[in-house]
């Protein structure tokens, strides 16, 4: 089993390598904003401090967002590395981009879980051949299940389960694509009322509930989500 | 009846053209009522066809689904097969060959999410029009020449996409069709299909009206860490005509009526949807748009309760 720990853009400075002792590989970025892409440079630095692989992780884009993400790409895959870089990706243009990339291999993000959860197999696995797909990602044991027959590795995100997610801001007030100086930080806010039936976490524009790491023969790889409170 | 082709979206005029007006039926009567009161297209689903809807959304008989499909061909107008999920394994084979054999029987097109599906009718050598719901995470140009690959000829564009965001996609050698939803009047606080949130909209027959209090999306919620309250932030209204306004002159051809399971909120929407539409169509400035618009629009709709099924 590899264990991974996901950090989000802000993290990486100042952060000592002990804080990475114990994991196989980093994941950095955001899944949710695409305001939270690193810099090409806060990602190298951070693959040197650790010495061993680092995940690009990206959300669904815009227009402006993909440009941004494909530059991102393709300056990253200009250094040389043992293995083509990861990408995980949860954006149909940014797939289609990557396949001609053979310097970078996608794995298919948890905003397409539902999607290819029930996906029929055969064509999940041709698809996932298509595109050089290295893994499919969940934090969700449902999904999981509906897994049972996908051809490649599934990594497992903990210790939050990904429940909804906003293009329009809390914070700016405005959708995604507009600049921001990443006011929503690292923390994820507890969030509860009578009304509904379980408190959720929001983090930037994304909202979770508590989940935990899950042990499975399809699960290759565990991902730690990083929590500041 | 042959399947045929909607008008195409090279053709669309700019500046104030006619936009389709497409709605989700949910029976025969309100397919005739709304095909003759100024909608060009319907789209309709069954419930053995794996859809985003609640079964009070669907059809409850094939029969009637084809008879709809006799009085669009009659009327010389559109009707769509819903068909937005993803088809679970156990029930592909027989969900898929029925979305086929209503695709033969004259249906005009199929609104999908599931690649498998476009695939399956690509390896039968089987045409028809096809769709990308808003579930299925269409978001930039890249991803609109993805699906075009697949087979796709008109996207829904995601509620969650600003005009100046969603500019590129709209350009003409692209090839797609474009629909929109009235914003104004059709917003959903979250990225729909990204969303599991308690919400009585993904429930069967919601009929407790204490389960309102479970809409998470529409809730006060206490912060952990400052102690105030926080609300799910969405765009003002003004912002969602403007929104609406920007969408047509960058030239959508269709503008959407969702589905919903109580018929008269459903009429509502519609009648208030076409009244901002044709006032696009009159070529109004977007000043007197929004003006004449929040007049519209500022009547109470009760859009978060429309999935609250109410008894007939």
């Amino acid at each position: 089993m590899e264990n991974a720990i996901s950090l989000s853009v802000t993290e990486p400075a100042g952060l000592k390598p002990a804080a990475l002792k114990g994991y196989d590989r980093v994941y950095l970025g955001s899944e949710f904003c695409q305001n939270k892409l690193p810099t090409a440079a806060a990602f190298l630095k951070l693959e040197k401090l650790f010495g061993g692989p680092v995940t690009l992780v990206t959300p669904l884009l815009t227009d402006g967002g993909l440009d941004q993400a494909a530059a991102l790409v393709k300056a990253l895959c200009a250094v040389k590395r043992r293995r083509p870089l990861e990408v995980v990706v949860n954006d149909w243009g940014l797939l289609r981009l990557l396949k001609r990339n053979k310097a970078a291999r996608p794995v298919l993000g948890r905003l397409l879980m539902w999607e290819i959860g029930e996906m029929d197999k055969p064509f999940l696995n041709a698809f996932l051949r298509e595109y050089r797909a290295a893994g499919v990602e969940t934090d969700d044991p449902e999904v999981l299940a509906k897994l049972k027959g996908v051809s490649g590795p599934v990594h497992f995100h903990y210790p939050f389960r990904f429940k909804s997610v906003t293009r329009f801001c809390s914070y700016i007030r405005d959708f995604n694509s507009a600049r921001c100086r990443l006011e929503c930080g690292p923390a994820f806010v507890r969030l509860s009322s009578r009304a509904i039936p379980e408190p959720i976490y929001m983090q930037g524009n994304a909202y979770f509930i508590p989940n935990k790491p899950l042990r499975h023969p399809l699960v290759k790889r565990l991902v730690k989500t990083s929590v500041k409170e | 009846m042959p399947a045929t082709k909607p008008k195409a979206a090279a053709a669309a005029v700019r500046r104030n053209h006619r936009m389709r007006v497409l709605v989700g039926v949910r029976t025969l009567n309100e397919a005739g009522f709304y095909l003759t009161h100024g909608a060009d297209e319907v789209y309709c689903g069954l419930p053995e066809i794996p859809n985003h809807g609640v079964r009070a959304e669907n059809y409850a008989s094939e029969a009637e689904l084809r008879a709809t499909i006799d009085l669009a061909g009659k009327l010389k107008k559109q009707v769509f097969l819903v068909a937005n999920d993803v088809f679970p394994a156990d029930v592909f084979p027989k969900a898929a060959a029925k979305v086929a054999e209503l695709v033969r029987y004259g249906a005009s097109g199929v609104i999908i999410r599931d690649m498998a599906l476009l695939e399956y009718f690509r390896r039968r050598g089987l045409k028809t029009y096809f769709t990308l719901s808003t579930l299925g995470l269409c978001f930039n140009r890249e991803a609109l020449r993805f699906f075009k690959e697949r087979g796709v000829s008109r996207i829904v564009l995601p509620q969650h996409l600003t005009p100046a965001e969603a500019a590129p996609m709209f350009d003409g050698k692209l090839g797609m069709d474009i629909e929109v939803f009235c914003l104004p009047l059709f917003y959903e606080v979250n990225i729909n299909s990204l969303c599991s949130l308690s919400c009585p909209c993904s429930q069967e027959a919601v009929t407790d009206p204490r389960l309102q209090r479970a809409y998470t999306c529409l809730s006060a919620l206490k912060r952990s860490d400052d102690g105030g309250f926080y609300t799910m932030p969405m765009p003002d209204s003004a912002s969602l005509l403007n929104y609406f306004y920007d969408f047509y002159r960058l030239g959508a051809q269709c503008m959407k009526v969702a589905r919903g399971p109580n018929g008269d909120e459903v009429r509502e929407l519609f009648y208030k949807s076409l009244l901002l539409t044709r006032l696009l169509e009159k070529g109004v400035s977007r000043e007197a748009f929004v003006h004449e618009g929040r007049k519209i629009v500022s009547s109470s709709q009760n859009y978060g309760k429309r999935y609250i099924v109410k008894r007939d």
